[in-house]
């Protein structure tokens, strides 16, 4: 008797508004491009030895990643130093960026960055 | 976390999860926002961590209901409907409703916990603060009440 009270009970559907599903969605992409693999130590030396004048936040902590995949999106973590309008200007220069410089950017680039040139040319498309 | 685990944990469990904060506050939806967006921030397979969502979103509520005696549900006076109006010989939703809010709390977190959101015994006993046994124990103590108010004992 209980067994039949208990189905008749749980066959009722609870109401809801629904939640914001995109905007947990878009966490979850936001989430999922996060860096999850560190960069060789080559290729971290190499770009706080060609751009001093760039904080590179996540090289100094020996946090730039890139992904274990080919087929996956690499995330570079840059942030201009803030506290060096000099900076601010090569930086302009060199990658012929726009006016409009965040202090922080994230770089989508692709897996094969292996050089200097190619972290340059994912620049380059960036701003294009 | 996948994409397709997050729908399929929503599919199952969103409108559960609406239902058990609305025992403490009239914003559930915002409690369940909240609560999943820590899980997608901290990574967590949902479906692995069924019970952690459960007592994040419980959480949240009762810190709300605390910070706020108007946000708690009064019994009778909560407009939203719990359940949506059903048909045949089902038990009527309005009558269903009523008569839950009219039990004592700890009974009926254990009864939706049980009922709605299809938990276990094991798993319900931590979120109700209690032992096992004494979910249990709520549980068919809740399920007679119910039964004796609707007058089909």
């Amino acid at each position: 008797m209980n067994n039949d009270f208990e189905n008749k009970l749980s066959a009722l559907t609870p109401t809801s508004k629904s939640i914001n599903r995109d905007a947990l969605f878009f966490e979850l992409g936001k989430q999922q491009k996060k860096p999850n693999r560190q960069v060789s130590a080559f290729l971290a030396g190499a770009i706080a030895a060609s751009f001093p004048w760039l904080l590179l936040t996540q090289v100094q902590s020996q946090k730039i990643e890139t992904s274990p995949s080919p087929s996956e999106p690499t995330v570079v973590l840059l942030e201009p130093a803030k506290s060096e309008p000099y900076s601010l200007l090569e930086y302009r220069k060199v990658f012929e960026a726009t006016n409009d410089l965040p202090s922080l950017r994230y770089v989508e680039a692709s897996a094969e960055i292996e050089t200097l040139g190619d972290l340059q040319k994912e620049f380059s498309l960036y701003h294009q | 976390m996948k994409l397709e685990e997050l729908q399929r944990f929503l599919e199952q469990h969103e409108k559960c999860l609406i239902l058990y904060a609305r025992q403490w506050c009239n914003t559930p939806e915002d409690m369940v926002q909240e609560a999943l967006m820590e899980l997608v921030r901290k990574q967590l397979d949902p479906m692995q961590n069924t019970a952690w969502v459960y007592t994040v979103v419980r959480n949240k509520a009762v810190s709300v209901a605390r910070r706020s005696t108007k946000q708690k549900p009064m019994v009778g006076q909560d407009c939203e409907p719990w359940f949506e109006p059903n048909t045949g010989d089902a038990i009527d939703a309005n009558a269903a409703q009523l008569h839950l809010q009219e039990l004592d709390e700890p009974i009926r977190e254990v009864l939706v916990l049980k009922l709605w959101s299809g938990l276990s015994f094991e798993e319900i006993a931590p979120l109700a603060q209690c032992s096992k046994s004494e979910a249990h124990r709520r549980y068919q103590q809740g399920l007679e009440l119910l039964r004796k108010k609707m007058g089909l004992l």
